[in-house]
């Protein structure tokens, strides 16, 4: 698969995704504070932090769903919100909440959704569409899940399935809030090789939301550490998830959170 | 990485044309299915006319030809005034509630969702009541007043549990339905206190909210079926917004739709349609909820599948209860509707339990 | 109809419950003019009182009023609930119910011996019996001089929304009248009383006789626009004959008057015999 950004490290390069002094709102409470930080093209990123920190509210006004009170999210270089829902879509993936489906569909189907920005026709799919589908299938593993009722599938296959219809989207930033909430180990580490395999072979841009200290460390290059809607530590994680951190921002005692060392 | 792949090429055919294909076959077969069945409609009924004269006055009222053969002017008031205007109508508002049903079913995300769930039956049939209570003149009547304000009832419904449900806003379906509930409610109440007041109109009332073909004309049809078609095909040209729903408010907003924007616009076609039909026909039940539950089974849920299907197969199922309720004497339709449909429905649910394959 | 009353000598108080049976009070001169009706038709010198709307009754009301007699009309008009109860407290009910011309007769009589008046019911009941065999014997003696009995559809009502027509029921008094007026009467369902529109079509009436009413007057013109109904022979020659309903769909003493109206609208230059 051909890679979908510029290579990361060209000095060219402008952040695919941005944000400059975001600051959101609700009810009169600063939820995200004056945040700023960069994605590179093709760059892997963990954001993590205490219940409450902000995260999902950074990576809604990331995405361009919600509008900061002031600063500016940028895709590109350009200004999210100037951006038609489209477009956004097409460059932007994100990976869907595990809801339930209110009608019996295959998971073929349901991947197809993710083709939903890319406008096919009332027709049906053409056939970069089925492409997309299949490859996005094949790339995460559920192929042979194809014909069956998305319904029927179990936490992990319907984790795994739902990752692909965000890798259908053929977009070059793929975004997942908690997508290891309801997994087991070993669906957990499935999902996290599959992160860094579509980061490292495709050239995607992946930012993630964990909540899981020990996943962060461990598959992630770069930690984003939030906490009072405020960054407090950004960088590779031997650096942002040690002992310091760990005492101040989740306030437990950093020797009973034992942190893998990142293999290089 | 975990290796479950299977070759490129195996997979591909075997799942991308099995829909596709089929449903081009199941539309044609709907559509000449549908054909004979109105063709049978409008050769049926308490009158004898053969399936010739039939076919002979239709022809001679379309293109003026009159291919040798005589008829007598009853005939052709009974096959051009009465029953083909009958036909058509079963036709249009089955279509037209089969969509619907179709739609609200995408938006709310409940597969038990009906034309209805936004209040508008109890909205038609209390302005139907009020149409039937005011002292108009016969003209009036004869205009379709009451027709009008059954319309004007069943929007004005949709409309307010739209408002004060929360409108399009994320994540408000529950709170909608219960509003629908609760309107439907109140003005079910209104009904009720309408029909214990009407005296010698109740049955007149009644006879509406049984619902039934016995009023088409050519007035009433050439008037609700523009809006019908032109609601339904709007509906049909958003079936990705409606796909887009699927998997929730803020799914739908990723894959780049206006959710707000696009449910407002389907909902209030939605109204529309169901608005229209119910205008004219009365309230009508079952088509809405169930046919577009056995299109799913036979197409899948994507809504650019089922949306067209459900069309012909509404119509199908209204042109045949119709057909079934006059043969056995001019029973209410809703009745024939469910005694033929119901039974069908489970032998399908109880087939497909195992998913959703037949 | 069940009960025996014993006649008493006091102006007796008595309910009616439709205004069909009203028409019977009327002629009976000893009323006392306490009397709860139901509906539009305005009997001169009585007082009238509400007791309820059409087929529902206020049974508290009723007994406030303190009847000695209550008269109801049978054939679903009143429920059995509401006569069972006044039963319960004791107050007579007299059930009437008339299928028939010859039961009106009956009727006529029955509420007579109830209300202690029975020599002027018969009185009544008689001059009713010559005044429609005579009309009856005019009407049929012109209708004799055509080849063919006209074929005649009374229009008792019509709903727009379902295109529902209803017409003289099978076997009912409105049928019978028409039949002696030598016609040949296109009827309804016996028990719903409608006709369906292709059963209409099929009857084909020449002559529409429409039974207008303060709820149910169309004109000729709107009559005409009703879908299908152009092909009927009365529709296309335009012989729709209206008709004041009061006297003709009503099972009382008045019968005679409604039975001259019809033949009038049947036969408009025939001399008919004068009832008062």
């Amino acid at each position: 698969m051909t890679s979908l950004v510029t290579p990361l490290g060209s000095p060219l390069a402008t952040p695919i995704l941005s944000a400059e002094g975001v600051t959101v709102e609700f009810g009169g409470r600063r939820i995200v504070d004056d945040v700023s930080f960069n994605v590179a093209p093709g760059e892997r990123l963990a954001l993590v932090g205490p219940n409450g920190a902000g995260k999902s509210t950074l990576l809604r006004t990331l995405t361009g769903v919600l509008e900061p009170r002031s600063g500016l999210v940028r895709l590109r270089g350009v200004p999210i919100r100037t951006v038609d829902d489209r477009t956004v879509a097409r460059a932007i993936a994100v990976v869907p909440e595990l809801t339930q489906l209110p009608f019996a569909m295959p998971v073929h189907e349901v991947v197809a959704l993710g083709r939903l920005p890319h406008d096919p026709p009332l027709s049906g799919l053409r056939e970069e569409d089925r492409e997309a589908v299949a490859s996005a299938m094949d790339r995460v593993g559920v192929a042979d899940l194809s014909d069956r009722d998305a319904r029927g599938l179990s936490m992990g296959e319907r984790q795994l399935v739902f990752v692909a219809i965000a890798l259908a989207q053929t977009a070059p930033i793929l975004v997942l809030d908690e997508p290891t909430a309801h997994l087991d180990i070993r669906h957990q580490v499935e999902v996290m090789q599959l992160l860094a395999d579509l980061n490292e072979a495709d050239g995607r841009a992946v930012v993630a939301v964990l909540h899981d200290l020990a996943l962060a460390a461990n598959f992630f290059p770069r930690v984003v550490v939030m906490n009072g809607g405020r960054i407090v530590a950004d960088g590779p994680p031997e650096q942002t998830l040690d002992a310091g951190h760990i005492r101040s921002v989740f306030g437990v005692d950093p020797s009973l959170v034992r942190l893998p060392v990142m293999t290089a | 990485m975990t290796a479950r792949s299977i070759p490129h090429e195996v997979r591909r055919t075997g799942f991308a044309n099995r829909f596709r294909g089929r449903t081009t076959v199941i539309a044609l077969v709907g559509i000449a299915i549908l054909g004979v069945l109105m063709v049978v409609g409008v050769t049926v009924g308490s009158t004898q006319i053969g399936p010739f004269d039939t076919l002979a006055v239709i022809l001679h009222r379309l293109t003026g030809l009159n291919l040798g053969r005589t008829w007598s002017d009853a005939t052709d008031t009974i096959v051009w005034d009465l029953r083909l205007p009958r036909v058509l109508t079963a036709a249009v508002v089955g279509a037209a509630l089969a969509i619907a049903g179709a739609t609200f079913q995408g938006i709310v995300r409940n597969p038990l969702a009906d034309p209805y769930v936004l209040g508008t039956s109890s909205g038609a049939a209390l302005g139907a009541a009020i149409g039937i209570l005011l002292p108009v003149s016969f003209a009036a009547l004869q205009l379709g007043i009451v027709n009008i304000l059954a319309f004007i009832g069943a929007i004005a419904a949709a409309l307010l549990v739209f408002q004060v449900g929360g409108g399009g806003r994320a994540g408000g379906m529950t709170r909608l339905l219960l509003t629908g509930y609760a309107v439907g409610s109140i003005l079910a109440a209104f009904l009720t206190m309408a029909m214990y007041v009407s005296g010698t109109n109740l049955r007149t009332i009644f006879t509406f909210l049984l619902g039934g073909l016995g009023g088409a004309s050519w007035d009433r049809l050439l008037v609700a079926a523009p809006i019908i078609l032109a609601a339904c095909a709007a509906i049909a040209v958003r079936a990705r917004s409606l796909d887009g729903l699927l998997l929730g408010d803020a799914a739908a907003r990723h894959f780049g739709i206006d959710v707000r924007r696009e449910r407002g616009i389907l909902l209030v076609l939605a109204s529309m349609a169901t608005a229209a039909a119910v205008a004219i026909t009365g309230l009508i039940g079952f088509v809405g909820l169930v046919v577009p539950h056995v299109v799913r089974l036979l197409v899948g849920a994507p809504a650019r599948r089922v949306l067209p299907i459900s069309a012909i197969a509404g119509a199908i199922l209204l042109v045949s209860a119709d057909l079934v309720a006059r043969m056995l004497g001019d029973l209410p339709v809703g009745v024939v509707m469910a005694m033929l449909g119901a039974p069908f429905f489970l032998v399908l649910l109880y087939q497909a339990r195992s998913g959703y394959e037949l | 109809m069940s009960g025996t009353c014993s006649s008493r000598h006091r102006p007796l108080r008595s309910l009616f419950r439709s205004r069909r049976i009203l028409d019977r009070a009327r002629s009976f001169p000893r009323w006392a003019p306490r009397q709860g009706q139901v509906h539009h038709d305005p009997v001169p010198g009585a007082r009238v009182r509400r007791c309820g709307l059409f087929r529902q009754r206020d049974v508290e009301k009723i007994v406030s009023l303190s009847p000695d007699l209550v008269i109801a009309g049978g054939a679903g008009f009143t429920s059995a609930d509401a006569i069972a109860k006044l039963r319960d407290v004791k107050i007579p009910v007299l059930v009437v119910s008339t299928p028939s011309i010859e039961g009106i007769y009956k009727d006529i009589e029955l509420v007579g011996t109830a209300v202690g008046a029975a020599d002027q019911a018969t009185a009544i009941t008689t001059k009713m019996r010559a005044d429609m065999q005579a009309i009856a014997t005019a009407a049929q003696a012109e209708s004799a001089k055509a080849a063919t009995k006209p074929r005649v559809f009374y229009d008792v009502g019509y709903i727009d929304t379902s295109g529902q027509i209803y017409g003289p029921a099978e076997g009912s008094f409105l049928a019978e009248m028409l039949g002696l007026l030598g016609v040949d009467v296109i009827t309804g369902d016996k028990v719903t009383y409608e006709i369906p529109i292709e059963k209409l079509i099929e009857r084909d009436p020449q002559v529409i006789i429409l039974g207008v009413n303060a709820f149910y007057h169309p004109t000729p013109e709107i009559i005409a626009k009703r879908p299908g109904w152009k092909a009927l022979t009365a529709v296309k020659t335009g012989d729709i004959r209206s008709v004041n309903d009061t006297e003709i769909t009503r099972p009382g003493p008045r019968l005679a008057i409604g039975m001259y109206n019809l033949a009038h609208a049947m036969y408009p230059d025939l001399q008919l015999p004068p009832v008062s």
